[in-house]
């Protein structure tokens, strides 16, 4: 376990973003052919498409996700900490994210400034979710507050990736 | 003389279908801020188009007011696209799993279009790092509508006239994107 927590707790996900959790389930997330890892390098190119994400677990159990940029708009001035770039709820244990209902649509990584870290959180679900009120923006969210607001519980899986601006080629 | 003379009145009666073709209004000329600001995006030839055939364009005196102008340009197509996608929805039956699509799709574009109105009013407060994540979000609910389509079981056709209109929307996004990166700068 603890070689699960420690990467977070180095990038202040744990901290940060989530508080201290025993993580209880796995996931896998790839980006094309790369495999997510704590703290790996994605450019913003490739995760312009949603990610795979498949989720360990058994039917009946339902799950959450949410996936969040805390350094934005620049990890030295994260004002808008955080900004939430998806929300998929109702997921089955042991399926593909694409089983779930994506209350907020997927809105791809495009860091500014800086080195942004894009975390993705895994909740497990006591009931069916609720009819979600639609966001009236995605900066400042909150996911402790998400989760508490939801009775989610504590996370059972999280990992993260760093992004940051590639240079742009102009035709002209 | 007498075919002359049937020639010239031909002629007379010809003349005014002649003259009266309409001549077309000639596109205005970007001014050197539209030029150099669309210089910087993505999309160079949208961005000069779209912002040329708005008179305000020609007025402005900063890329954001610039920027302003294209975000109200891609919200009012993002409200043209959800009524649009209304419009297919209620001429498709009912039970018809297309219809059930493009009613999501219509409201997805709304969102659209009210997060381009979010981003709008962050320009006006130079709230430019807002703005951005706004015309963010806004840039991936066409993706959101088409992949409803996808993730049917059988696949469904994605209509053509939607097809058009996420492509437009999402182009107008990239580009007005580029420009709100100049900002604060």
């Amino acid at each position: 376990m603890a070689n699960f927590i420690e990467p977070l707790v180095v990038g202040r996900v744990i901290g940060e973003v989530v508080d201290l959790f025993v993580p209880k389930n796995t996931m896998s997330v790839y980006y094309g052919p790369k495999h997510v890892t704590n703290g790996c390098d994605v450019k913003p190119s490739m995760s312009v498409d949603p990610p795979n994400i498949q989720i360990a677990g058994l039917r009946p159990d339902l799950y959450t996700l949410v996936m969040t940029d805390p350094d934005a708009p620049s990890p030295s001035d994260p004002r808008m900490r955080e900004v939430v770039h998806w929300i998929v709820v109702d997921i089955p244990g042991g399926a593909d994210l694409k089983e779930g209902l994506e209350v907020l649509p997927y809105m791809c990584p495009r860091p500014l400034l800086g080195i942004h870290r894009y975390v993705f959180i895994l909740f497990e679900q006591k009931l069916p979710f609720p009819v979600v009120a639609p966001m009236q923006s995605r900066a400042n969210f909150n996911t402790r507050l998400f989760a508490a607001q939801y009775d989610l519980g504590p996370p059972v899986s999280s990992v993260f990736f760093n992004s940051q601006r590639e240079p742009a080629y102009r035709k002209h | 003389m007498a075919t002359t003379l049937l020639l010239s009145l031909l002629l007379l009666l010809l003349s005014p279908l002649t003259f009266s073709v309409p001549t077309p209004t000639p596109t205005p000329t970007p001014t050197p801020l539209v030029r150099s600001t669309c210089n910087a995006t993505t999309y160079y030839d949208l961005c000069v188009a779209s912002l040329s055939s708005d008179p305000a364009a020609a007025a402005a005196r900063d890329p954001t007011a610039l920027s302003s102008i294209l975000v109200s340009r891609a919200a009012a197509d993002a409200a043209n696209a959800s009524a649009a996608a209304a419009s297919l929805a209620g001429a498709a039956a009912a039970a018809e799993p297309s219809a059930a699509a493009l009613r999501a799709c219509a409201a997805k574009y709304a969102a659209a279009r009210d997060a381009l109105g979010r981003a709008l009013a962050a320009l006006a407060a130079a709230e430019y790092d807002y703005a951005f994540v706004h015309v963010g979000a806004a840039a991936e609910y066409p993706r959101a509508c088409r992949a409803l389509f996808r993730r049917q079981a059988p696949r469904l056709a994605f209509p053509a006239e939607i097809a058009r209109r996420e492509d437009a929307l999402e182009r107008l996004c990239t580009d007005a994107l580029d420009i709100i990166t100049l900002l604060g700068d």
